[in-house]
């Protein structure tokens, strides 16, 4: 079954203006860019009591329209198409989805060309805009299709890089013995172009960029020497498909496994390096690639393993940290200076930098769980926001959160600013946060005709009670209901980042009661209560499960993926949560070693 | 999608017979009576309008223009408002406006077509990105005139279509104009120094062996690319083979634009600022400028005919006026960009008329560009056509109906102007067909069949 969001949204009918009491309920695309994604699903999302008798679904017609839609408001909905794994007992055959192509991802090219060229200085780049990745909801930054301005880009790229490296770049310092100097290109362009590559090169490959070498050479408006015709060779490289895309099984035909394409050795080792490291294999990866020593569940586990613990893996927890706290806008946030006098542009690497720094000291140190992550009373602070947060650091920057309101990522100053408005809080977009990416579940945006006139902010009321006349609307009600007081709880966190006392005068009430897993309602205070109660919810571990794979694997997980996401829940809770843990195994599922045959491929020889 | 009536369609119905004669009769014209090409520019901008305060009243010949297209006074007699034009192929098709919210819907307005719905696998169900589901008219008319240009023994145009924006997130369906098929944007470029380089480059001077063994390099690293890429796709499935086809094309795009010689006739290319940062917003109004410089250049050096022009994307979540005066705050919004502005658009509506009036200003300058360029005994003008399109008719709302449209054309292009044209509930497909017309490229209609046709605009 899959509902798509907009299906669901038609429920709400185009009467159903919600006439709310602050100008901030409908969390339209405003943090919902692009407001892709996440539509399908079926059934209801984790545990979410008010609407478990979505289980009953709309029937749909062949052209997507909906017929007999069940007068009810929008349920929220699981974000991935994870269907529960079958019980009947049966052996079926293991399934998995497709894994489509893919260009490499801005990080993973800038990374890839650093350590094809190591002596290519940083900046080489600097007046080069290659169009961003483009987000896609409640997933991770991908590329889209190449466009005529990334093919001048990469042009541009590769062009700079060669002349950026001048007598240091790999066609200089290749050195060619005895006088054949085609025989000598030969060998650079096999030698060099499997590096960039990620693979060997077939017959074709080589012979078509041997030939473009010669033309090179014998154009006579071009008649380039020998080194300088090896460096547009390279350039060729840089801006070959080979390159550009993550596709490194090289033209041949696919190896199958039953009805499903097993990665081969080459194409484990790219996966394996651009998971954990975001670049290109090393030396130690592709020669085991060379060796078929890639083959096998334990094999790829110990490389994993391997890469995971050097320090290059770094970089990629804290992208995969910033991703998924959704902290990509943090750098263009405004704050009112009204409001919030003492913010200042500069906080905002700060706070980034005490989010990331957090994180990996956790995934890193001995205790890399997810509850860890949520609730451990320690932070990391530089002296402008040790300042801002009015804290006392010791000599590393190590904040003891001990006895505060604080704990863990959820209300460190970056998520708390990011989501959270320029003058006040935002409770709605908290509350979104919370169910998009710890419970992966999806509230359909408001429906974009109806959005009511809404008076501006009342001084006299709290964020709270203005947000309860909100909900008093059922229409509103149906969502907010769910969101509001998963949002609440951080109150005592303005919408700056910073503790609080008061909501303006008035005193703060940051309770509540939520649903986090089915049938088991929970209370709380404050932040610190839901912090906890989210770090041991077995719906907020299957998410994280689900956050991960889906960075791994470059795609959203579907039904078919099932079975590696119940195992992945399963195997994480038996390690207590330990996200290392999680990271080498996932690279044992299916998902990350089978694909799916696409659509049309040509699986003979 | 009604498939346009090609040249050679048209040829091929009316027999072979008959395949000379037109070009005789062209020689013939040509030596009498001086034509000049005809042009067109789609400029768009998002986030509705005050439609009290954009449209005219008063009879035609005798308008009085609306506080926010005031500035345009002196063109008046060259503009045509058609009102009533809808985009119905974002709503007719449900409640809530096609593939979901409008302001995402700048990739069906130059198509006018549906979106194309997710990638499965990256995103499954939603609308994604956003993107496009076919070509665009810009795109399918710049390959019409370049394919008549080979047909009449000239060389083609190395830019089919120029597509430039200021501001916007480029690649997805918010902010890309122009799309040479499914999901395949056409990315705009969005610095006015990259672009004076892609458009003059070589093209200013006499040739030289320099450059002319870096273009000869160019196109043969292309060449390699383009028979890898070539390769690579056979053995794909269905949708990945499709990646590469449109990485293909945009390789095959980028060689035309290296073929090109130097430029001819008494065209100047500008002067691009070589300090401004125009990635600063307060620096928008000099990176529209030296934007519309350019292109006016572009198209008065014969280096292309057809331009899209976005002012931003469909969301505008980046887009401030510091330039306006107006702080900062936001009130639906945390900040007060146009966005959220155009969902709170000011006591009396003050900021959201202020905002567009300006950009009223920046049409004008265009047009005034244009008309500074002699051509024959009247001008650059005479012979082009810009459309100015807002993406919503408000912001507030995201209506798709009655869409804030201006017309500008010149005295060569057959549009009777200087009036209000009322509509009612026409498709945006017709207005797009007709213009197409406008320019030399026959078509019956445009975009999804459910709204071929066009309109009669003389």
């Amino acid at each position: 079954m899959h509902i798509s969001r907009w299906m669901l949204l038609a429920v709400l009918g185009t009467g159903a203006a919600c006439t709310g009491q602050i100008g901030e309920m409908n969390v339209t695309a405003g943090d919902d860019r692009p407001s892709g994604g996440g539509g399908t699903g079926g059934g209801p999302g984790p545990g979410i009591p008010p609407f478990q008798d979505a289980g009953s679904p709309p029937t749909t017609t062949p052209d997507g329209g909906q017929v007999g839609m069940p007068p009810s408001p929008p349920p929220p909905t699981s974000d991935g198409g994870i269907a529960p794994p079958t019980s009947d007992g049966g052996i079926a055959p293991p399934t998995v989805g497709p894994s489509p192509l893919r260009q490499l991802g801005r990080t993973e090219l800038r990374n890839t060309l650093r350590d094809l060229f190591p002596t290519l200085p940083p900046n080489f780049d600097a007046n080069i805009e290659l169009p961003a990745d483009n987000e896609i909801q409640m997933a991770f930054a991908l590329p889209g299709m190449v466009s005529d301005l990334e093919v001048k880009r990469f042009m541009d790229l590769s062009e700079a890089a060669i002349a950026a490296l001048g007598t240091n770049g790999p066609a200089n310092q290749f050195t060619c013995m005895g006088s054949d100097q085609t025989a000598c290109a030969r060998t650079f362009i096999t030698t060099f172009g499997k590096r960039a590559f990620r693979r060997p090169l077939d017959v074709v490959e080589v012979d078509d960029l041997l030939a473009l070498y010669t033309k090179l050479r014998t154009d006579t408006q071009m008649a380039y020497g020998f080194p300088d015709a090896l460096g547009v060779v390279v350039e060729a490289i840089v801006q070959s498909p080979g390159f550009l895309y993550r596709w490194e099984r090289g033209l041949g035909a696919p190896q199958m496994d039953g009805a499903l394409v097993k990665f081969d050795n080459y194409e484990v080792a790219s996966r394996l390096s651009y998971f954990i490291w975001n670049s290109m294999p090393d030396d130690a990866l592709m020669a085991a690639a060379d060796g078929g020593n890639l083959a096998t569940l334990d094999a790829i586990a110990e490389q994993a393993t391997r890469l995971l613990a050097s320090p290059r893996a770094d970089a990629t927890l804290g992208d995969f940290i910033t991703q998924w706290l959704e902290l990509g806008t943090l750098g263009e946030l405004i704050k009112d200076a009204a409001n919030y006098p003492t913010f200042k542009p500069e906080l905002r690497d700060s706070m980034r930098a005490e989010t990331v720094a957090f994180a990996r000291d956790v995934l890193r140190g001995s205790s890399p769980t997810f509850a860890t992550l949520l609730t451990a009373p320690y932070t990391f602070v530089d002296a402008p926001l040790a300042q801002y947060y009015g804290m006392k650091p010791d000599g590393t920057g190590r904040v003891d959160l001990t006895g505060t309101a604080r704990l863990g990522l959820l209300t460190q100053g970056a998520l708390m600013a990011v989501k959270g408005n320029s003058y006040r809080t935002s409770p709605v977009r908290r509350g979104k946060f919370i169910l998009n990416r710890m419970l992966c579940s999806v509230i359909p945006p408001p429906p974009p005709d109806v959005v009511p006139e809404l008076p501006a902010p009342d001084p006299n009321k709290t964020v709270r009670e203005q947000l309860a006349e909100h909900r008093m609307n059922p229409a509103c009600a149906a969502c907010h209901n769910v969101m509001d007081p998963l949002g609440l709880a951080f109150e005592y966190f303005d919408g700056a980042g910073n503790f609080r006392t008061d909501d303006r005068g008035h005193p703060i009430d940051s309770s509540g009661s939520t649903t986090l897993d089915a049938n088991m309602p929970i209370q709380f205070r404050d932040a610190r209560d839901l912090a906890n109660a989210i770090a041991s919810s077995p719906a907020a571990h299957e998410c994280f499960v689900r956050q991960w794979l889906r960075y791994a694997i470059d795609r959203f997980e579907q039904d078919v993926d099932a079975a590696a996401v119940a195992a992945l829940k399963a195997s994480f809770e038996t390690s207590r949560l330990d996200t290392r843990d999680l990271i080498v195994k996932i690279t044992r599922m299916l998902p990350f070693t089978h694909r799916a045959p696409a659509q049309g491929e040509v699986l003979t020889p | 999608m009604t498939s346009p009536l090609t040249r050679r369609s048209l040829l091929a119905a009316t027999g072979a017979s008959a395949l000379l004669v037109p070009l005789l009769h062209a020689d013939k014209t040509f030596a009498t009576t001086q034509t000049f090409p005809k042009r067109i520019i789609f400029v768009v901008v998002g986030n509705g309008t005050i439609e009290t305060s954009f449209w005219p009243t008063g009879t035609e010949g005798n308008l009085t223009l609306g506080e926010i297209t005031s500035p345009l006074e002196p063109y008046k007699s060259k503009l045509l408002f058609p009102r009533g034009i809808d985009m119905r192929v974002w709503s007719e098709d449900n409640p809530f406006g096609g593939n979901g919210d409008a302001h995402h819907n700048f990739g069906a307005i130059l198509t006018a077509t549906k979106l194309a719905t997710g990638d499965p696998p990256h995103d499954p169900g939603g609308p994604g990105l956003a993107l496009a589901s076919s070509i665009s008219i810009d795109q399918l008319i710049g390959q019409e005139i370049n394919k008549q240009l080979v047909a009449a023994g000239q060389p083609a145009l190395p830019f089919p279509v120029l597509s430039v924006r200021a501001m916007g997130r480029d690649g997805t369906g918010y902010a890309t104009l122009s799309w040479t098929g499914n999901k395949a944007p056409f990315s705009a470029e969005s610095d006015p120094r990259r672009l004076f380089t892609t458009l003059f480059t070589g093209r200013t001077t006499g040739p030289d062996a320099a450059l002319v063994k870096l273009q000869k390099t160019r196109t043969s690293v292309l060449d390699y690319v383009g028979s890898a890429l070539e390769r690579q796709g056979k053995r794909f499935g269905t949708e990945d083979r499709r990646k590469i086809e449109i990485h293909l094309s945009a390789v095959r795009s980028i060689q035309g634009q290296i073929g090109g010689g130097p430029v001819t006739g008494s065209c100047k290319p500008p002067t691009v600022n070589a300090t401004t940062d125009f990635k600063a917003m307060a620096n928008f109004p000099q990176l529209v400028e030296a934007e519309t410089d350019l292109i006016v250049a572009a198209l008065s050096c014969g280096l292309t005919r057809v331009v899209t022009l976005a002012l931003g994307d469909g969301e505008d979540y980046n887009f401030y006026f510091p330039w306006l005066g107006i702080p900062n705050q936001g009130i639906e919004f945390p900040t007060r960009h146009k966005h959220d502005i155009a969902h709170r658009p000011g006591t009396n509506n003050i900021d959201k008329i202020n905002t567009e009036k300006w950009f009223a200003t920046m049409y004008t300058r265009l047009l005034d560009k244009l008309a500074a360029v002699p051509e024959g005994n009247g001008t650059m003008l005479d012979n082009t056509v810009v459309l100015f399109l807002n993406s919503l008719n408000n912001g507030f709302s995201h209506t798709v109906l009655k869409m804030p449209i201006i017309v500008a054309a010149g005295a060569n292009m057959g549009i009777r102007t200087n009036r209000l044209l009322e509509l009612k509930a026409e498709a945006h497909n017709k207005l797009l067909a007709s213009l197409a017309n406008a320019v030399g490229v026959p078509m019956a209609g445009w975009g999804d069949p459910r709204f071929t046709g066009t309109l009669n605009l003389a």
